[in-house]
């Protein structure tokens, strides 16, 4: 049974199932009578744009009903940080407390009677370009796409649990507006960890109720291998927001004993195809939905978007297969850190908006959760020189980052902070030279690498930093930690080798000379010299010179010959 | 609280290592102060990941009935008593 949203579903569908319990489930009944409440709080305040943020989906759902029923839009930002809401301020007509107004006693007003073409939501979005951008969202959109779905799901009867924000549209879809017109029951509190989703689904298990599990690539990558996940019943799990690899949607398909759909979709878009990752990697479209391509650009007529007559470009590239297409990559510097989209261009920019910084570039160093890096440009003056003023500057740029209302996972995790991008040949930033900055990372052993100068041939003066977690400070005093002296000069032959290439076998070190202790955070300069000899090496800081020493080789040829 | 300087060390080696905090060392987390949000600065997934690290290091598994998850990883503190009520050796 599927009513149509602006057919004020809630009002009409019977309430959900007894065998579920009220306190766990949204079910109609509480619904309207926590809207009766917020519509009582509501009235005789100004109608127009109201600002929804509200982690409890049941509140959620019924402060979306109220402002419905009573002619308002309800516009939801992402977060509710002070920047976030600071910028709004002004823009709307008022904002929806977040404690919910309690004890009112209220009837349910009648409803206003809801115009398929008026806007139902805005939502949210990071924008193509820099800005971020205020989608709205009509009521025949919205139908239009739920209709589609709810035929997609089919005859079973649902119990919905979602893992994903409400105050997104992929959340908001599937989570709120999907069971509402279906009326399915759907998980009152926040269910995003597997424990809560356990017992979720265990109190499914005796049920009639098919479980609509509305996931995440993170969260599906992160589930628990408890051998005890509650089993039984028909469940489907979707994901949506990024790639899903293929060993998570297999390990989560299986822990849940779950049939697996990844969805392919945008907050313009809404939903554009659905693939079952684990049969066929192609993305096959949704009913209604058509698609054409123009060179590998993908374009999209749909009734989901806010003009179905037009062609929508969508900024991905895809390559044509039988049945649908394959997802190749985006053609923006726009990428998904944990499902939410971030706009690569908005970080940098506003990095660069501090004083301070010369230039920055915010990059994905490649690890399994997305979390990004940023390569920052400074004048020799800031650059930080000692751990203190490292996390000084980080701490500065984070709040700064915060303050513009980025959101808390695209704030860049690792920072390196150099005199210079180290571009290559062709004046670009590539994936070697991204990778050489965090290769510290991934190898405790290595110091991390901030650039190179190579003055001569046989010269080479190379900026480094001692890396707080660096395997070689373990146990190298636990109150004091200093860089042992073997490190340094492992990291000289090392990086000798980077420079000059194969250096021959060590023979003998000779003229060594510790002079000052190099601490975790310290940034220092690495200076190289290949010479008859051996390679001549330098360690210095601001605080002056902390090594020094050479290493004679065997050179290559004589290896060969002896 | 009951629990050791050491677990809590423990603990905060583990955030660290876990979620790669590269300029955090635990001497820079204070038992008290929120690890999420306004303290370290641990968002959802910092949440996820760590709940998983627990579980394995420790053998602890939340029950989303019985327990306020949330209130768990508020800080060093109460990590280290659920840790100390809960290790499964």
């Amino acid at each position: 049974m599927f009513v149509r949203l602006s057919d004020l579903p809630w009002r009409r569908i019977a309430p959900s199932p007894a065998e579920l319990a009220a306190e766990h489930w949204v079910g109609h009944a509480e619904l309207l009578r926590r809207s009766a409440a917020w519509r009582a709080w509501l009235d005789g305040r100004p109608g127009g744009r109201w600002l929804l943020h509200q982690p409890d989906p049941l509140e959620f759902t019924a402060a979306l009903l109220a402002l419905w029923e009573s002619g308002r839009i309800a516009v939801l930002p992402g977060d509710s940080s002070e920047a976030t809401l600071g910028r709004l301020h002004g823009a709307l007509d008022g904002a929806l407390p977040r404690t919910p107004p309690a004890g009112v006693t209220a009837t349910a007003a009648p409803a206003m009677a809801l115009s398929p073409s008026s806007i139902a939501v805005e939502i949210h979005t990071s924008g193509s370009t820099s800005a971020p951008e205020w989608l709205p969202k009509r009521f025949d959109q919205l139908d239009a796409e739920l209709q589609t779905l709810a035929a997609w799901l089919g005859d079973q009867r649902w119990a919905v649990i979602s893992q994903v924000s409400h105050q997104h549209l992929f959340g908001l879809t599937f989570g709120i507006l999907l069971p509402l017109c279906l009326g399915a029951p759907f998980s009152g509190g926040t269910s995003r960890y597997p424990e809560v989703l356990a017992m979720r689904l265990g109190q499914l298990t005796d049920t009639s109720l098919a479980a609509l599990v509305v996931s995440s690539p993170s969260q599906l990558s992160r589930l628990p291998s408890w051998s005890d996940w509650p089993r039984g019943g028909r469940r489907r799990l979707i994901s949506a927001g990024a790639p899903l690899t293929t060993e998570a949607a297999r390990s989560a398909a299986q822990l849940l004993d779950a049939e697996m759909v990844d969805l392919y979709g945008s907050s313009e878009t809404g939903v554009i195809a659905s693939r079952r990752p684990l049969e066929d990697p192609i993305w096959r479209p949704f009913e209604g939905v058509e698609w054409r391509l123009e060179g590998a650009h993908l374009l999209l007529r749909s009734p989901f978007l806010s003009d179905p007559t037009g062609w929508w470009e969508q900024p991905d590239e895809v390559r044509s297969q039988p049945g649908g297409f394959q997802l190749l990559k985006r053609r923006d510097r726009i990428l998904k850190v944990a499902g939410k989209r971030v706009s690569l261009d908005a970080l940098d920019a506003c990095l660069r908006g501090d004083q301070r910084v010369l230039d920055a570039r915010c990059v994905p160093v490649g690890n399994a959760d997305g979390r990004l890096g940023a390569i920052i440009v400074l004048g020799e003056a800031h650059l930080p020189h000692r751990r203190c003023e490292r996390r000084a500057l980080i701490s500065q740029l984070r709040q700064r980052l915060l303050g513009q209302g980025i959101e808390a996972v695209a704030i860049p995790r690792y920072w390196r902070f150099v005199e210079r991008l180290p571009l290559n040949l062709q004046g670009k930033l590539d994936q070697g030279s991204i990778a050489r900055l965090f290769a510290d990372l991934d190898d405790h052993h290595r110091p991390r690498w901030l650039g190179c100068d190579a003055q001569a041939a046989q010269r080479c003066t190379i900026t480094l930093e001692v890396p707080e977690r660096l395997a070689q400070l373990r146990g190298h005093f636990e109150e004091c930690p200093i860089v042992p002296g073997v490190a340094l000069v492992d990291w000289a032959a090392s990086l000798g080798e980077e420079c000059f290439g194969p250096l021959g076998r060590f023979t003998a070190l000779e003229q060594l000379k510790f002079q000052r202790p190099l601490r975790p955070g310290m940034r220092f300069r690495l200076e190289l010299s290949q010479r008859a000899d051996g390679l001549q090496f330098h360690i210095d800081s601001r605080l002056g010179r902390h090594c020094s020493g050479r290493l004679a080789f065997t050179s290559p040829e004589e290896q060969r010959n002896g | 609280m009951t629990h050791t300087p050491n677990l809590s060390l423990e603990l905060k080696r583990l955030i660290i290592d876990t979620l790669e905090l590269e300029d955090i060392t635990p001497e820079d987390i204070d038992d008290a102060a929120p690890l999420f949000v306004d303290g370290l600065g641990l968002d959802s997934i910092d949440a996820l990941e760590l709940g998983l690290a627990l579980q394995k290091r420790y053998g602890i598994r939340l029950d989303a009935e019985q327990d306020d998850i949330q209130r768990h990883f508020a800080s060093i503190d109460a990590l280290a008593a659920l840790v100390s009520e809960r290790h499964v050796d």
